[in-house]
Order: structure tokens, then C-alpha cells, then sequence
């Protein structure tokens, strides 16, 4: 519209970078002349917040080296063949070891931050250092903002679980944050009923707001603003009266189908593809119920000996969730995320747990239209450096949004300065070509 | 309600005690200088308590700190943000601080808030590590046996006669997660004390019952106990002495023997009149004479300063200043059709909310609209510009353009201290604009408990003093900054080296250029450069040229300080760029549009209105730099009255910015938030924005925000973890009303111009959220379930809703919408009912913490908490179900109006 909009044009053109003084940045270093990589046709991304940090080397990247709990370092579990050539999973990830063709675990994402959860969260949804000067957008936020939703009045970004500013949309503002709801039998939070309302009485409200708003109409008609927000309300009418808030309507499921994603995990996937169905872009599906352990994924001490509930909860719904899209012909079109804060080490604490480890950890992708069947990067003996291929947040950054369409190096706009929608990253190429 | 009142309630005899203060810190200091010694010694009993001035019913409460230093000054207890500053004693009996700093009379042996302690300049500071507070009065008990019961977080004890009674446990022992073997089972906190019929014991209490013989001859009754310790957050708690009396019940021990039974509701009230009353009381500590006088000079000199500087733009002489902005305006307009003057409800509305951030009460509209008098505009102003609620509408926006980013758990993402309570000081005591800059750019006093030192921290920044130059800059002197953080910026002519001179003058020395805060890689032909080479040294000066830098007479009262230097050159006179940029930002919140847009960043812009600009940035410092004034002589203006012109909308370009009107503003998050609470006679009943409730934690890890009352205290809930046991249920709720209209719970950067842009979720969240629903529903406690009762006609509830939610009188066509909707069942609505039979809120007696949430019991717990959020609050039995739901969806209609959410 106006002065901000012509900065932001004329300053497209002249400055041309980059933000992050922390990040050494590859601007203009001399690199071999590989085509570019192609770019990806998923149109939807589920990531699975796996919060507290998930122990590598007793999921996804699992290592003969068996450890004991207490001073010897290893493994906890045994482990299995996948039908990924090479790959090791851990004895109680059968399911997903089984569809091994539809998974490509990045054993090799790394980053030093491991010190507090909340920063190295941060990291792992927004790609990028906490900055000194500006609130970068997660990266359901970044999808939010290019792809928009995939279908008229539908929120582009749903997520189950918990609102934080590092899950929201920084300096892109309110329009790229999410819808949310923390409980799949509540539906998300302002658009579903309260319970006391019935939808009879949900209309009569509506019909007298509308008596209302037409009764005030000579003294408020003209006025674009109030017009403006008049037709956010009706938005949000059509959108709650519409297809949208049928997707949390899971009864309508076969019980065979509810039954097999089980608990309220498997509910959230089963939700998070009735949601794509209806064009939401990005869902980000929390998986941290911490009284199944005492502290979910993060798991010092004594959680670890339950960790493989955990992990089997995991198994279980994921595989699921995968077959299932599959059956929907949605799988080539859902990218699958599964990701934490960081990982953990192969050693063990005083109390036989597992403290917080960055230096090398998985990330599990997947379905998407990525070249899946494969592992990227290559892990030590312990799972805790890389021995080829290290893969840096943003690199990971590049690929999830690569995957979906979205170039890395586009600019999206905090005022009139232009801000990468990525650290400089670039695509795991095998994934791509 | 009354916690949205604009006069704090007048408590008849604290309002007398509040006025009798013996002594406050500095003047103490001076008149009775503790004892000092190198070495803390070991006192087993603190000096007795002089009651001979305290009138009768009294209870004196002094604060007692340890010191070591001969001008009775506490230790450099420091920020905690500095791990190798000292982190205080453990509590001990036989340890006991000697030092008396800070005494006030109540009326209770309950200590329900703790006043802030207060530096020379008004500013909070810390108290040592731990402190004691004793409470203290002459009790007459009836002769016999009497039974006592103390309440405290760490040890307390009860001292009759100069003699220790008996006492509750000092507990020390950290206990809770990392090993969430160790996390303890969620108490159940009504299975836990000692009374079940008594108000819920608080978390982490402990108590003791006692007895106490009497004679019948009055007695010296003391109730002392610590509050924090060695790396522990000083949470003072709820201590309280509670007394059972011959029929079995327990009450709030008062020296007259006349205190409430000690429930929870005499406790909310409890905090209410306490705090209450040391606002009052911190009146005079927030403005001590010599910095009152300091001030006072320093206008005088800034006004003879101005008037030695010729202003640029000449403005016609024979005007009275009342009516120069409307001749200004109307001289650089010329004619044009004008829109009408606004009516007198709109004018309130508008005008409270512009003063206040909430909308006028019914009986204020109705005062102010039956008031005959032609004044009555300008009196209306006076009255709600007298007022602290200023405040509450002003600390909101300071805490978006100053960057205020509080965490109340581990902070790590850019975060300040919470400075948010040195704003609302200054704001509520009304410090003029150059008093306010200096006091923040000082950065003194309290780093994590809310003192200005709170603006000093930017976790995890290579340079915070740069972050906080980048801050000041774009606040005080509109000019963007951000760029150069990294390089020199390029849209923008400001040099990398310009900022990082600014930044070793916050920083009070030189510095060498570290390699982090250099951008790297840059290609030969880049837009951006970097001047700056790592490790060069950067002076603290002021880099801008255009600026008088020689300081006023008597300006500086540390003239070494670079701090002290850097604000006396942005708040100097014959520096016009201060005043004008505070004089658009204020313009810009009254009328919609600012001379020049945006307000933060003025670079390259011209301003619509120079001559009207510069005038107001004149007047601000002939008016003392008081903004309040300088709003009232804008909401003065015929402008400011006029109705809103819906075609300024959409205007931009400085040409067109005519001012005819006022443009259509939206509420704010905070107003809303506010104002739907107001309106419904609601409080937040939030859980405290705290994780550590049992204060055994420390406080560079867990700051505690409090329970927050207005929407400016709410703060993102740091849940990265996404721990179901780490909800707050109700304060997210809260939140999410803010974040959708515009509020960010992330603040590390500075903003001013917020995201405004309607969106769906706003009325969403109002039409079908948890708040929207709390709010229509006609409770035992809503306003709108007094409306209903008192009603006399279906017509006259239709009339009473719109004055109440609109602020208006509805027009005939609404109020017969409206009235036809709620007459069926009107005329037998009423169920008789007795007070005995009225619906209660369930009581909730779990406490989820930081130290219990890996137990699997937290986790059921806050669901059980969400459960109970979600049911809302229990409908009022004296209204027949059918007929009460017509009228709360008459409620849900008006509220969500669009008309609501804007001014009019």
C-alpha cells in the first residue's frame, strides 16, 4: 500500500542478505556446478513434535553396540534390519522398520544448542539462532505464508499441541499463525462450540447477531473497517458451519479406523489426515505425553526405563498413519516430519537416563515425494557424530520446504527488510535427484 | 470488579494507617543508621518494636535486611543474572539481618502483598538475600488459653514479649525434577492443613497451632518470618496469624480482636486492601522531594533553554493555545466538509478507553450524560486523566516500542527482565517523558524482580547494550536501527559504528568489535557493507552529529556517566527530536494516523504537519514534559471530538493525512481483554504466572509475574516443552484472546504498529473460546445477571445491555430487536432464591509446580483444572434456565458486534 510496500520493492533489489550474524553463511563461496535441485511436489506436511529431545541411537538410528544402563554406552535396546539397505532400527520400531521404503532418516542433523529446551525448541522450529533484533517464523508459519491454504477459507497451519511463540508466526504476524487445540475430543479452540451450546442455539445467537448487526446498519455501513472485521465474522461463521470443522468430527471414522491409530496420539494423526483432506498445509502433531514416563522424551534418569513405551506408541501410530495415507493416495503428497529439540548421548547419566545431546542426531522424514527407501548421512559407532554428510538445521530447513515447492532462498518481508526464508540452507540433494 | 476500578477502594482504616507512615528506606537511613559490621553477627532476637506513634489497632510491619556496608545499604545482592555475585544467606533463627530498611502500619497480622522496595530515585530495588518481615502490635487476648495458628512459606514464628513461641519449619531442601524419580506427588493441598475450614492452604506452606496464655493484660505480640534465601527467589508468600476463637472458628488475628474468618475470599480482599494501600503509600516513594526537586529544575532550565531557541515553523501569536491545533489544522486543510460532532456517549467511550483502556462505567455514562454543563467534556477529561489508570493503558504500548520480553522459565530467548513494573511506577505516578527516559536508560535497580535494571538483559545476545541502543533509538528518536546491528544499513543512513558508539555508552566504557556481531561472506558488489573490523575498539560517544551534546546546567548529576550523558542529550531541549517523536507517537494513539508514519522509523519521511508538530513538541516541554497533559490538550481539540471519519481509513500519503477526524481505530488486544472483564464484573482468575510456587527455586531460572489482573501482566507461558503438566490453563486461554488481536508473546524485538489486520479467530475466540464464554454467561457473580434481576421491562434489559456493552443508547429499531428476543419467559424469570442455595464455583485444591509436574498425578491434575475452565463458570439459580440462556445469547450478540471492538 504505501510507504512500506515501495521500501520493500526498492529494497528487494539492494539489500540483498541475511541476518544472522552467528551463522556463517555460504553467500558467494565457490561451489562445484551442480544443477540446482529440483524442486518437490508435496503439498502437505505433518511433523510429529517429538518434545523433550528422542534418544537417536534407541530409535532411528540404532547401533549394535549394546549399552547397559548404567557405565558402559550403547545402545538400549536390540536392534532390527528395515527395509532400508544398512539401516538399523531399535528392536521396538518394527512397524516402521517394515516400511522402511517410505522412510528417509537424516541421521546426521546437528547444532549446538543443548543447554535449555526452550532455545534449542526454537531452533528446530524456526531453523535460525534466536536473533538480537527479530522473532524468526516457525516452520509451520513459513509454509503458512507461501503456500497458504490449499483450499478457500481453511487455516493453513493446525497444531495439536501446546501455543508457544517459538511454534508461531514471529515477525510474519497473526495471519500466518495457527489454529490450535490441545485435545482432539475438544476440537480447536474458538472454532468448535462450547459444550453447553447446542447447534440450535448457536443459530438463534447467529440470527440475532444478524438482526443486529442490520439494525445498527445505518449508522455503521460505510464504514470500511467495521466492514472488514464484519466479514472476518462472517469467515468465521461459514467456517464453523462448513466442511472445515467436520475434519474433528472423528466419529464419523469407521471404528476399525479409530480403533487402529488408538490412543489420543494415534487420534491426533488420525485428525491431522482428515485435515489435510480438507486443505490445511501443515500440521505439527505433539507427542509428548510425559506421565507415560514421568517425562516423556527427555528422558534423564528413571524415564528411561519406560522409553519404550514411547517409542512403540510411536511404532505403532506412525506406521498407521502411513498406511493410511497411503490408502488415501495422500502419502506422495504428505511430507512427514518426525523431529525433536535435540538428540541424546549414547552414554548414560548417574541415574540411567540419557542427557541432551546436539552434536548429531536424527530427524526422520518421510512419504512426500522425496526419495525415501534411503538414509542420509552416517553416524559414528556411538550415534553421536558424523562420520559423512553432516546435515545443519537450515540445510534440514531447506529440504522440508524444498520438498513442499517452496525455493529456500525466497524472501519473505519483516517491514522492508527482506528475510530468507531459510539460514542460508540447501536440500539434502539425494533426496531430490 | 473493583480490580478494573479507576479509584482504588478506600479502605476507611487503612487509608488512615497508609497516610501515618513512620518511615520509608532513604529517610530511615538517615535518622537511625543500623548497626554495622564487617561480619554478620548473630542476632537471636531483631531490636524490639517501636509501637509508642501507632495509633490504636495497629500493626506495625517492618522489613529487617542483612548489611554490611556503613551507609546501611544492603550488599550488592545483585541480579542473579551474575553467578559470581553473592547469592545471600541461608535462613537461620540465629542468623537474624539486623538492618530495619522499610516499616508501614495495617490493620492485619497477615501480610497479603509485600510493597516494593524503593531506591532514592524511585526505582525498585532488591532487598537482601533472605530478609525478615516482623508484624508487630499490642493484643489484648481474654484472659485463658488461646490457640494460634501461623501460616508461612519459609520459617515464621511468633514472638509474645520479646520471647519465641513457636514456629513453623525453615525448609531449604530443593527437591524435583531433573530426575523425575524424584518428582513428589501433587499435594492435595485441603488434605493437607491443619483446618479444613479455613481459606486453602497456599503451596509450599507450612503451619503450626499454638498456644498462648493470657492474663487479659495486653500483650507485645510479634509474628516474624523470612522471606527467601540463599539462591532462592524471594517469594514472600501468604503468611498469616489466624486466631480461634470461643466458637471454634479461626479469623485473621487483628490487635482489637475483630478480624474476618480467614476464607478465601477474605484473603482475595485481603491482597486487594493491602495493595491497595501501598499504592498509595508508594506515592511518595516513587517521587522522593529531592528527585521531585532535581526536576523541577531541570524544567525550569529546559524551559528557558526553549525559549532560546527559534522555532522553525511560526505560528499565529493572538491563538490561546487551546484552540492552536485546531487553527493549524484548519490552516494547512483549508475548508472541507467536516464530520459531525461526535455525541456525548461516543465522546466517553472514546475518551475513557483513550485514558483509562476500558470503557466507562454505566453510572459514569449516566452522570456524564445527564450533566448539563458545557464543560463538561473537559471536566470529564480531567477526571479520567487524574487517575493511575493511565497506566493501564500506557504500560502495554511501552512494553511493545521498549522490547519488554520477560520468561518466566529458563530464560533463553532474547529476554529481558520483567520491566513491565518500573513502567506501570513511572506510568501510574505519571513521571514526566525525560524523568521516564532517564530513569530507563539508567537501567538501576532490580534486574529479575521488576526494576529498571530489568532493561539492562537480553539473554543469549553476543551484545545486549546494542540490542538496547537499537531499542532506545527507534523509541525515543524514530530512527531504525536494526540493520546496523550486523552491518551498516543499507536503506537506512545509519553506520554499524553509530550504534556500537551508542552501545558503549549504555555499556559505560569501550569496547572491541566482536567477530559474531560482523556479517561474513559478503560478495565485493554487495548493497550491505561492514565498516567495523573485529576487535576494533568502539568509544563511548554520541555519534549522531545535529545534536546538542554540551549537557544544561545542571543536567547531569553523575557527569562521568556516559548513561546519564547519553539520556540528557535525547531528552534535551534544544534537541527538538525527543519531544516531537514522543508528540506523534501519543497523536498517532488518539487519532489513528501520526504526522509522520511510521512512528518508529523516520527516516526519509516528511511530516504532514510540521508546524503543528513542532508545536506540540514545544508544549510538551512547556508542560514539563507531562504527557498527560499534552493529551489533554489534544483530546481537547475539535479533531479529537469530531466523529469518526471511516474515509481515513484507508488514508496514507502525508498530503492526505488532513485530520478532519479522527480515523476508525480498532481496540487494542489488551483493551479488549480488559474490557470484556469489565463489562461482565468478572476477574481473570488466573493461576499465577509463576512455575516455582513453592519458591524453591531460583529466581534467574523462575521469575514469578504474579496473578495477573489486567491483560499487560499476561505473558507468553514458555511451554516449549509442551508438558501437559506445564499448562496454566486459564492464563493461556487469556493469551490467546491477546495473541489474535495482535499482542506477541515473544517480545525481543521493538515494535510499535501492531498486526491489526482483522482475522477470523478474533471473534471466534470471543464467539466460542473459553473467555467469550465466561464472559456471557450470567454466573452469581456477572453484572449481566444483576442487570437481568433488576430489569423492569424486557425494553429497559434491551437499554441496559447496549449501555453496557456499546456504551450507548440503542436506537429504536435495536432496542426492539433486542427486547422482542428476551421476552418470552421475561415476566417469570426470577427463581426466589436464598444465598445459602446459590450456585458455587467448584473449588480447585491442586498445586501443579515445577518441583511435581514429571508426576503423573500433575498431569491429571491440569486436566482436570482444563475440565473445570471448559464447564465455565456455574449459571446463577436465580434465573430460570431457559429465559437466562436468551439473555446471555442477547450478551454473545452484542459483544460480538463489530461495533464493539472499535472506538467510535
Amino acid at each position: 500500500m504505501n510507504r512500506r510496500e515501495f521500501v520493500r520493492r526498492a529494497s528487494l533489489a539492494s539489500c540483498s542478505t541475511l541476518l544472522s550474524p552467528l551463522a556463517g553463511l555460504p553467500l558467494g563461496a565457490a561451489e562445484p556446478a551442480l544443477p540446482p535441485v529440483p524442486a518437490g511436489k508435496a503439498e502437505h506436511c505433518i511433523m510429529i513434535w517429538l518434545g523433550g529431545g528422542m534418544a537417536q541411537i534407541d530409535t532411528f538410528d540404532a547401533k549394535k553396540i549394546r549399552g547397559d544402563g548404567k557405565k558402559v554406552a550403547g545402545c538400549y535396546y536390540d536392534t532390527i534390519e528395515t527395509a532400508i539397505p544398512g539401516a538399523l532400527f531399535s528392536e521396538h520400531l518394527p512397524n516402521l522398520a517394515r516400511r522402511g521404503e517410505f522412510l528417509a532418516p537424516v541421521r546426521t542433523v546437528h547444532h549446538n544448542v543443548i543447554d535449555e529446551h526452550a532455545a534449542a525448541t526454537n531452533r528446530m522450529h524456526t531453523g535460525r539462532p534466536t536473533s538480537g533484533s527479530l522473532v524468526y517464523p516457525s516452520i509451520g508459519s513459513l509454509v503458512a505464508a507461501t503456500k497458504r491454504s490449499a483450499a478457500d477459507g481453511i487455516p493453513p497451519y493446525v497444531l495439536m499441541g501446546y501455543p508457544s511463540a517459538t511454534r508461531g508466526p514471529g515477525f510474519l504476524g497473526p495471519k500466518a499463525g495457527f489454529v490450535y487445540l490441545t485435545d482432539t475430543a475438544k476440537g480447536p479452540e474458538g472454532l468448535s462450540l462450547p459444550p453447553d451450546i447446542s447447534t440450535d442455539r448457536a443459530r438463534r445467537r447467529e440470527s440475532l447477531l444478524a438482526t443486529l448487526r442490520r439494525a445498527a446498519a445505518p449508522s455503521a455501513g460505510r464504514d470500511p473497517a467495521l466492514a472488514a472485521y464484519g466479514e472476518a465474522l462472517d469467515q468465521c461463521f461459514s467456517l464453523q458451519n462448513g466442511d472445515f470443522l467436520k475434519a474433528f468430527q472423528l466419529a464419523s471414522e469407521k471404528d476399525s479406523t479409530r480403533a487402529a491409530f488408538g490412543d489420543e496420539f494415534g487420534q491426533r494423526c488420525l485428525l491431522a489426515r482428515r485435515l489435510i483432506q480438507r486443505g490445511v498445509r501443515f500440521i505439527e502433531v505433539g507427542f509428548n505425553l510425559n506421565f507415560v514416563n514421568g517425562a516423556g522424551w527427555d528422558t534423564h534418569n528413571a524415564a528411561q526405563l519406560d522409553l519404550h513405551v514411547l517409542i512403540k506408541g510411536l511404532d505403532h501410530v506412525l506406521s498407521t498413519l502411513i498406511d493410511d495415507l497411503k490408502a488415501h493416495g495422500l502419502l506422495e503428497k504428505t511430507l512427514l516430519v518426525v523431529s525433536g529439540e535435540f538428540g541424546r548421548p549414547a552414554e548414560f547419566d548417574s541415574g540411567g537416563g540419557r542427557g541432551h545431546h546436539g552434536k548429531c542426531f536424527t530427524v526422520l522424514l518421510g512419504g512426500g515425494g522425496i526419495k525415501t527407501g534411503q538414509c542420509v548421512g552416517e553416524s559414528n559407532e556411538l550415534a553421536m557424530a558424523a562420520v559423512a554428510d553432516p546435515v545443519s538445521v537450515p540445510d534440514l530447513f531447506a529440504t522440508i520446504l524444498n520438498a513442499m515447492g517452496v525455493d529456500p532462498a525466497k524472501k519473505l518481508m519483516d517491514g522492508e527488510r527482506p528475510v530468507p526464508v531459510t539460514d542460508g540452507g540447501r536440500p539434502v540433494r539425494k533426496l531430490f535427484v | 470488579m473493583s480490580v478494573f476500578g479507576r479509584t482504588p477502594i478506600a479502605s476507611t482504616c487503612l487509608g488512615l494507617f497508609a497516610g501515618v507512615l513512620l518511615f520509608s528506606p532513604p529517610p530511615l537511613r538517615a535518622a537511625e543508621p543500623p548497626k554495622v559490621e564487617a561480619v554478620p553477627a548473630k542476632n537471636p532476637l531483631l531490636p524490639p518494636p517501636d509501637l509508642r506513634s501507632a495509633p490504636k489497632g495497629a500493626v506495625l510491619v517492618e522489613v529487617f535486611e542483612h548489611t554490611n556496608r556503613a551507609d546501611g545499604a544492603p550488599l550488592d545482592w545483585g541480579s542473579a543474572e551474575d553467578k559470581n555475585k553473592f547469592q545471600g544467606f541461608s535462613p537461620s533463627w540465629g542468623h537474624l539481618p539486623p538492618a530495619r530498611t522499610q516499616s508501614w502500619l495495617q490493620r492485619d497480622f497477615a501480610l497479603a502483598h509485600l510493597p516494593p522496595k524503593y531506591n532514592a530515585r524511585g526505582l525498585r530495588e532488591e532487598r537482601s538475600v533472605p530478609f525478615v518481615v516482623r508484624l508487630s502490635a499490642m493484643v489484648t487476648l481474654p484472659a485463658g488459653t488461646h490457640e494460634l495458628l501461623l501460616r508461612a512459606i519459609k520459617g515464621s514464628r511468633l514472638v509474645v514479649d520479646g520471647s519465641p513461641q513457636f514456629s513453623t519449619p525453615i525448609t531449604q531442601k530443593i527437591l524435583g525434577p531433573p530426575r523425575a524419580s524424584d518428582a513428589e506427588a501433587v499435594p492435595d493441598q485441603l488434605a493437607l492443613q491443619l483446618v479444613k475450614a479455613m481459606a486453602l492452604l497456599k503451596p509450599g506452606h507450612t503451619e503450626t497451632i499454638g498456644p498462648v496464655h493470657s492474663d487479659g493484660s495486653p500483650r507485645l505480640l510479634s509474628f516474624e518470618f523470612f522471606v527467601g534465601g540463599k539462591n532462592l527467589r524471594p517469594e514472600p508468600g501468604a503468611p498469616v496469624v489466624s486466631l480461634r476463637d470461643a466458637s471454634g472458628s479461626w479469623s485473621v488475628l487483628r490487635p482489637q480482636l475483630d478480624g474476618p474468618a480467614l476464607t478465601d475470599a477474605a484473603w482475595t480482599a485481603l491482597v486487594k486492601t493491602q495493595r491497595s494501600a501501598h499504592e498509595d503509600m508508594d506515592h511518595a516513594l516513587l517521587s522522593p522531594a529531592a528527585e521531585k526537586a532535581f526536576w523541577d529544575q531541570r524544567h525550569e532550565t529546559a524551559r528557558a533553554a526553549l525559549s532560546a531557541v527559534a522555532p522553525k515553523h511560526s505560528v499565529p501569536a493572538a491563538i490561546p493555545v487551546e484552540r492552536m491545533i485546531d487553527t493549524l489544522l484548519l490552516e494547512a486543510r483549508g475548508a472541507l466538509p467536516l464530520t459531525a460532532r461526535t455525541t456525548d456517549a461516543a465522546f466517553l467511550r472514546r475518551a475513557t478507553f483513550d485514558a483509562t483502556g476500558l470503557p466507562p462505567s454505566a453510572a459514569e455514562l449516566a452522570a456524564f450524560l445527564a450533566d448539563p454543563s458545557p464543560d463538561k467534556r473537559a471536566r470529564a477529561l480531567d477526571r479520567l486523566l487524574a487517575g493511575p489508570a493511565w497506566a493501564h493503558q500506557w504500560v502495554p504500548y511501552w512494553q511493545d516500542v521498549l522490547a519488554e520480553n520477560p520468561s518466566i522459565l529458563k530464560a533463553t530467548l532474547n529476554n529481558s527482565g520483567p520491566f513491565r513494573w518500573f513502567l506501570y511506577d513511572a506510568l501510574r505516578d505519571n513521571w514526566p517523558a525525560d524523568r521516564f527516559a532517564t530513569a530507563l536508560i539508567s537501567m538501576e535497580g532490580s534486574v529479575l524482580n521488576g526494576g529498571a535494571g530489568g532493561f539492562s538483559t537480553s539473554s543469549q545476545n553476543d551484545l545486549p547494550m546494542a540490542h538496547k541502543a537499537q531499542i532506545l533509538a527507534s523509541g525515543f528518536l524514530a530512527m531504525e536501527m536494526k540493520c546496523a546491528r550486523c552491518h551498516d544499513a543499507p536503506t537506512h543512513p545509519v553506520e554499524q559504528g553509530e550504534l556500537f558508539a551508542l552501545s558503549a555508552m549504555l555499556k559505560r566504557d569501550s569496547f572491541k568489535v566482536p567477530e559474531t556481531s560482523l556479517t561474513k561472506g559478503l560478495k565485493a558488489n554487495s548493497h550491505v557493507t561492514v565498516t567495523l573490523k573485529a576487535g576494533e575498539v568502539i568509544r563511548p560517544e554520541f555519534p549522531l552529529s545535529n545534536f546538542a551534546k554540551e549537557p544544561l546546567p545542571g543536567a547531569l548529576r553523575n557527569p562521568g556517566d556516559t548513561r546519564e550523558q547519553l539520556a540528557s542529550i535525547l531528552t534535551d531541549p534544544r534537541n527538538p527530536r525527543f519531544a516531537q517523536v514522543l508528540a506523534n507517537r501519543l497523536w498517532k494513539r488518539l487519532m489513528g494516523w501520526a504526522f509522520i508514519e511510521p512512528v518508529d522509523d523516520w527516516d526519509a519521511q516528511v511530516a504532514s504537519h510540521p508546524a503543528l508538530l513542532e508545536w506540540l513538541g514545544r508544549q510538551l516541554v512547556e508542560l514539563n514534559y507531562d504527557m498527560k497533559l499534552l493529551a489533554r490538550r489534544i483530546m481537547l481539540s475539535d479533531a479529537y471530538q469530531r466523529q469518526a471519519d471511516p474515509d481515513a481509513f484507508r488514508q496514507c500519503k502525508p498530503a492526505e493525512r488532513l485530520f478532519a477526524a479522527p480515523s476508525r481505530r480498532r481496540l487494542s488486544a489488551e483493551q479488549i481483554l480488559d474490557s470484556v472483564f469489565f463489562m461482565a464484573g468478572k476477574a481473570f482468575e488466573s493461576e499465577p504466572l509463576n512455575f516455582d510456587l513453592d519458591g524453591r527455586r531460583t529466581v534467574k531460572d523462575f521469575l514469578s509475574l504474579g496473578e495477573p489482573e489486567r491483560a499487560w501482566q499476561l505473558v507468553g507461558l514458555s511451554n516449549e516443552r509442551d508438558r501437559p503438566s506445564l499448562a496454566k490453563p486459564v492464563a493461556q486461554a487469556l493469551a490467546d484472546v491477546l495473541r489474535v488481536n495482535g499482542w506477541r508473546e515473544s517480545r525481543a524485538e521493538p515494535r510499535t504498529a501492531r498486526e491489526d489486520a482483522p482475522d477470523l479467530l478474533q471473534p471466534a475466540l470471543l464467539a466460542n473460546g473459553v473467555i467469550g464464554s465466561r464472559i456471557v454467561r450470567l454466573s452469581e457473580d456477572s453484572a449481566f445477571t444483576a442487570l437481568a434481576l433488576e430489569a423492569a421491562s424486557p425494553e429497559a434489559f434491551a437499554r441496559a445491555l447496549y449501555l453496557r456493552v456499546l456504551n450507548r443508547e440503542p436506537a429504536p429499531q435495536e432496542q426492539q430487536s433486542l427486547a422482542e428476543f428476551v421476552r418470552e419467559g421475561f415476566a417469570g424469570r426470577v427463581v426466589p432464591c436464598k444465598e445459602s442455595e446459590l450456585a458455587r464455583k467448584p473449588r480447585f485444591t491442586k498445586a501443579v509446580m515445577w518441583s511435581n509436574h514429571l508426576h503423573p498425578d500433575s498431569t491429571t491434575a491440569i486436566y482436570e483444572a482444563e475440565a473445570l475452565l471448559r464447564a465455565g463458570d456455574p449459571p446463577t439459580k436465580r434465573l430460570v434456565p431457559q429465559w437466562r440462556e436468551r439473555a446471555e445469547d442477547a450478551v454473545w450478540a452484542l459483544l460480538l458486534t463489530p461495533e464493539f471492538s472499535f472506538l467510535p
